[in-house]
């Protein structure tokens, strides 16, 4: 389990986590969103030991993972700017790889080298930036981790590899119990693979939940009032509302026999709720935290 | 077993180190080409070249210890100060960019593995490289025939110390840097710093304290500025015989040497110590950043300020000052050019620290500081707060005193005589109480520098330089009038001569006078024997003692009229001393005399010269501009070499010789001869 409790990490002043809490349980594939500059690269780097945080904790079953080699070696990551050494080739990066991880697996590689169509032998830099993403997947995976942290993890993917590779990682973490964290903005993939997600903002965690409790925590409604009620009735707690024609859309947080309960009191026409996509989540929970999407006139 | 321990404790990476062999070989490659040519190669050429035909065997075996003992040195020196940085910017640079520090941190190895086996890798290579040449030039040596295989473990040891030394310090310097570049700069900058900031202040003392001579020689600042200390740390390592031939190696020489080497790799050591624990302290996310650690960038903020106020402003205000015509320094001006060239330097450092050109909100207030720093400092300087100025030593705290008197006629000696250092003293007190100052007006004005160097009994030096104006008619100070006793004082004479030639004669070999024709300087040379020059020397010492020398040292008039330019130069062989290794060292010393030297006028006559050819160098302005005839012995001579030119006495040989500037008249006098005899008439 990843535990991180009131983390704060400073830069010049600027706190990129301001006291982040979060927990990620063992074997959840946990989805990290957030605006950009919200912290989120900053708290994988907290997590894999590249930052140490100027106060709070990061553990990792219950360790610190800063200067903790032994849990490091059952950590792997993939960050958005993947790094390898210039001059070398897939199978280079393999042999550092497999002689800095002790849970690296021969085996595995070899076994994935039918998954990723890549020369091992070919410099890396003259891969292109998908190949390259694959690359990294094809050693991370094969360093056989416990604990996977993918920062915006199959961008550059295309999407027969997108599918490829989600498909390793959750076979991962069926067969071996592997908790991943990643983060994405893409929240239809996300949406697919997560079973958890939390949402970052300002360096803060606005909200983490299960998929499922944060999608019984809002509701979308589309209602049709009888004849001369033509506005949303003041008294409902809508988070957002909409109109065209008769129909209304609202999104309320509550649940949806909750929110048709406070409706029925209204003699609605038509009550129809609809469960809410994590795109949707994300910008209704964000628009209460003063980011939403702007109406500017050119 | 032992890399496995650290292993696995996370202090070692094997497949790092294995990865930084393999990532930059074209640098190791390079380091050992360079020492297989500057090494074996050279060994090679030097036994089985050319020199092998010409050269004693023994010589040649010399030589070539010679060469690995100078690589040892000088040679290693520039190698280690160069490959150190190199090394260090190659194994390290992984600090410097955000992306690669994130991967390297990210892996299973502690912050103290990563440091140690990047570390190690280095060291690990000039090792290699170090053992490699030197095993190649041993087997060289053994086919050649050199027995002193030692030496080659001489210069192993000097060259893996200084290598240690100057690696470690790039590596300690890269632990500060964020960028690429900034680690040479910062080890560039490290290397001379102490060196360079003792010489602009001493530059700024110079301006404003009187007297100053400059910061004595310093062990500290040498030991500070290794390079310097390094690359001059074997003096003579040969044991010669009497004839100065080599006949082995100071073994000394090497011990003190490779002391030195040792102090330097201890301190390799510890800086190594040190750079780990920057690491520890350094976070990932400065790399990009020109300071990579927040303690230090206050220290480059300043830092830089104060060295481009100490440098650049000096500059500024010396250009400006000396184009605008001041004669006196100006604090002020001095202080406004510190101030402008500080704040330049202040804001620069910040820009690249904030990475913005908009730091004026920000840095304000730390340019008002250096600014109430450099002023302080100027006007600390020019009132003498630390009492420089009047710093004059206590007789009885002084051992030895060298100084020069440069007037009309200089003097420079060294004296442990208790009475004349006290003259000294007291004219040392003089000055520093009335200051009389260096004010060049105009032809009646006359000029003298006074130079002082007392070595206490403490062990320390203490130099002061005065120069100062007077009017022609006569020094009518009173520090003056004794500056002038003193210059002409039959003491202080002595131990000029004795400083020139006396304390170094074992026996004089001969002497000669130059009898010039002035019109074109083509002149005549006439040459005594040993037994003639003591004779000279003896009426030299007479005059000396006499008071002869010197009386017209501060009158540049009577100075003019009075000196000849015809030098006497006497040739002799140099005492043996522990110090030195050749018996047959020789050297000469020639000497400016006047009229008033009335006993070597005799003695020189006595000698066979004739002195009327003695031109003053009143006289030989006025051949020069044709108001008075040319003495003319060497027209004599020319007609001589236009027919039958006869020697002018049996006693005295004269030759012609041929030289660039024309033919020179040489007349050896076997005995001493008459005056009328003498060439010319």
């Amino acid at each position: 389990m990843i535990e991180i409790r009131d983390a704060v990490k400073k830069f010049d002043g600027f706190a990129a986590l301001d006291g982040v809490t979060l927990t990620v349980p063992k074997g959840a594939v946990y989805g990290l969103v957030g605006p950009n500059g919200a912290g989120k690269s900053t708290l994988l780097r907290s997590l894999n030991g590249v930052y140490k945080v100027d106060s709070g904790a990061v553990t990792i079953e219950g360790e610190s993972i800063w200067e903790n080699p032994a849990l490091k070696a059952r950590v792997s990551s993939i960050p958005d700017d993947w790094y390898y050494f210039l001059q070398s080739s897939t199978q280079d990066m393999m042999k550092l790889y497999r002689g800095t991880y002790s849970t690296f697996s021969m085996e595995r590689y070899k076994k994935l080298e039918s998954a990723f169509p890549i020369d091992p032998k070919k410099p890396i830099r003259h891969l292109s930036k998908g190949m390259q993403k694959q690359a990294a997947f094809w050693l991370t995976m094969s360093c056989m981790p416990d604990y996977l942290l993918l920062d915006e993890p199959v961008d550059g993917l295309d999407p027969v590899m997108r599918r490829q590779v989600w498909s390793l990682v959750l076979d991962d973490v069926a067969e071996r119990g592997t908790t991943v964290l990643v983060s994405s903005h893409n929240l239809r993939e996300l949406e697919d693979v997560c079973d958890h997600v939390g949402i970052l903002d300002h360096g803060k965690v606005l909200l983490e939940r299960s998929l499922a409790q944060l999608q019984d925590n809002m509701v979308k409604l589309q209602v049709v009032f009888p004849d001369g009620m033509t506005e949303v009735p003041a008294d409902l707690p809508v988070l957002h509302a909409a109109k065209m024609g008769r129909i209304h859309t609202l999104i309320m947080r509550m649940n949806a026999e909750k929110a048709t309960e406070l409706l029925t009191r209204y003699h609605p026409l038509l009550v129809d709720a609809v469960p809410l996509t994590l795109e949707e989540i994300f910008i209704y929970e964000l628009g209460g935290a003063d980011y939403a999407v702007k109406d500017i006139v050119l | 077993m032992q890399s496995k321990t650290l292993s696995s404790k996370g202090l070692f990476s094997p497949a790092l180190f294995r990865n930084n062999l393999s990532r930059f070989w074209p640098l190791w490659m390079l380091y050992l080409a360079v020492w297989l040519l500057a090494m074996p190669a050279v060994q090679f050429l030097q036994l089985f070249g050319h020199n092998r035909h010409w050269m004693e065997e023994g010589e040649l075996c010399f030589d070539a210890l010679g060469g690995v003992l100078a690589m040892s040195e000088s040679g290693g020196t520039i190698i280690a100060l160069i490959f150190g940085v190199l090394f260090a910017m190659a194994l390290f640079s992984y600090l410097v960019s955000a992306r690669s520090v994130s991967y390297a941190h990210a892996l299973p190895v502690k912050r103290e593995g990563l440091f140690l086996t990047h570390y190690l890798t280095g060291v690990g290579v000039f090792l290699m490289v170090h053992a490699l040449a030197a095993v190649l030039t041993a087997a060289i040596w053994a086919v050649a025939g050199v027995q002193q295989v030692w030496i080659i473990g001489v210069w192993f040891l000097s060259t893996t110390g200084q290598m240690l030394f100057f690696y470690s310090f790039a590596v300690f310097c890269a632990m500060f840097a964020g960028q690429l570049l900034a680690i040479p700069a910062f080890y560039g900058i490290f290397n001379v710093l102490v060196l360079g900031v003792r010489e602009l202040i001493s530059m700024l003392c110079e301006m404003f304290i009187y007297g100053w001579n400059g910061m004595n020689e310093s062990a500290a600042v040498t030991w500070l500025t290794p390079a310097y200390k390094l690359a001059s740390q074997l003096g003579d390592i040969w044991a010669r015989d009497a004839q100065g031939y080599r006949t082995g190696i100071v073994s000394e020489e090497i011990q003190r040497s490779l002391g030195v080497v040792s102090v330097y790799a201890l301190a390799g050591v510890v800086l190594a110590v040190c750079a780990l624990l920057v690491y520890q302290r350094r976070r990932s996310e400065t790399a990009g950043d020109v300071v990579a650690i927040g303690w230090a960038r206050p220290i480059f903020r300043y830092g830089v300020g104060a060295c481009c106020a100490l440098s650049f402003g000096q500059l500024m205000y010396a250009i400006l000052w000396s184009s605008f015509g001041g004669s006196e320094n100006s604090v002020v001006a001095l202080a406004v050019c510190m101030i402008l060239v500080g704040l330049v330097g202040y804001f620069g450092a910040e820009m690249l620290l904030q990475k913005s050109f908009r730091i004026l909100k920000k840095g304000w207030k730390g340019g008002v500081i250096l600014s109430a720093a450099l002023i302080v400092l100027c006007i600390g300087f020019s009132v003498d707060l630390l009492g420089i100025e009047k710093r004059v030593p206590a007789a009885a705290d002084v051992e030895t005193l060298d100084f020069g008197i440069y007037s009309a006629s200089s003097v420079n000696g060294s004296t442990a005589d208790p009475e004349m250092i006290q003259r000294f003293l007291s004219i040392h007190q003089s000055l520093a109480d009335q200051q009389p100052k260096y004010n060049w007006q105009d032809e009646d004005t006359e000029s003298i520098t006074v130079r002082l160097r007392y070595m206490l009994k403490n062990g320390k030096t203490l130099s002061r330089y005065y120069s100062l104006t007077y009017q022609k008619q006569g020094p009518n100070e009173e520090v003056l009038t004794q500056l002038a006793l003193l210059a002409s004082d039959a003491a202080v004479r002595r131990a000029d001569l004795e400083n020139q030639m006396l304390n170094r004669l074992d026996r004089l070999t001969s002497a000669e006078i130059q009898l010039y024709q002035t019109a074109d300087m083509r002149g005549q040379t006439m040459s005594f024997d040993a037994d003639t020059a003591q004779t000279l020397l003896d009426a030299l010492e007479a005059d000396i003692d006499a008071g002869h020398a010197g009386m017209d040292a501060m009158d540049s008039a009577r100075w003019y009229e009075n000196t000849y330019t015809n030098r006497l130069t006497f040739y002799y062989r140099v005492k043996t001393t522990p110090d030195s290794h050749r018996r047959d060292e020789s050297d000469s010393f020639y000497l400016e005399f006047s009229k008033n030297y009335t006993n070597l006028i005799a003695a020189l006559e006595a000698a066979g010269v004739d002195t009327d050819m003695l031109v003053t160098y009143q006289e030989n302005d006025a051949i020069s501009d044709g108001s008075m005839p040319a003495k003319s012995a060497y027209e004599s001579a020319q007609e001589g070499i236009g027919g039958a030119y006869e020697t002018p006495d049996s006693g005295t040989s004269v030759a012609i010789i041929g030289g660039a500037d024309g033919p020179t008249q040489v007349i050896v006098a076997d005995e001493p001869v008459p005056a009328d005899t003498a060439v010319g008439g």
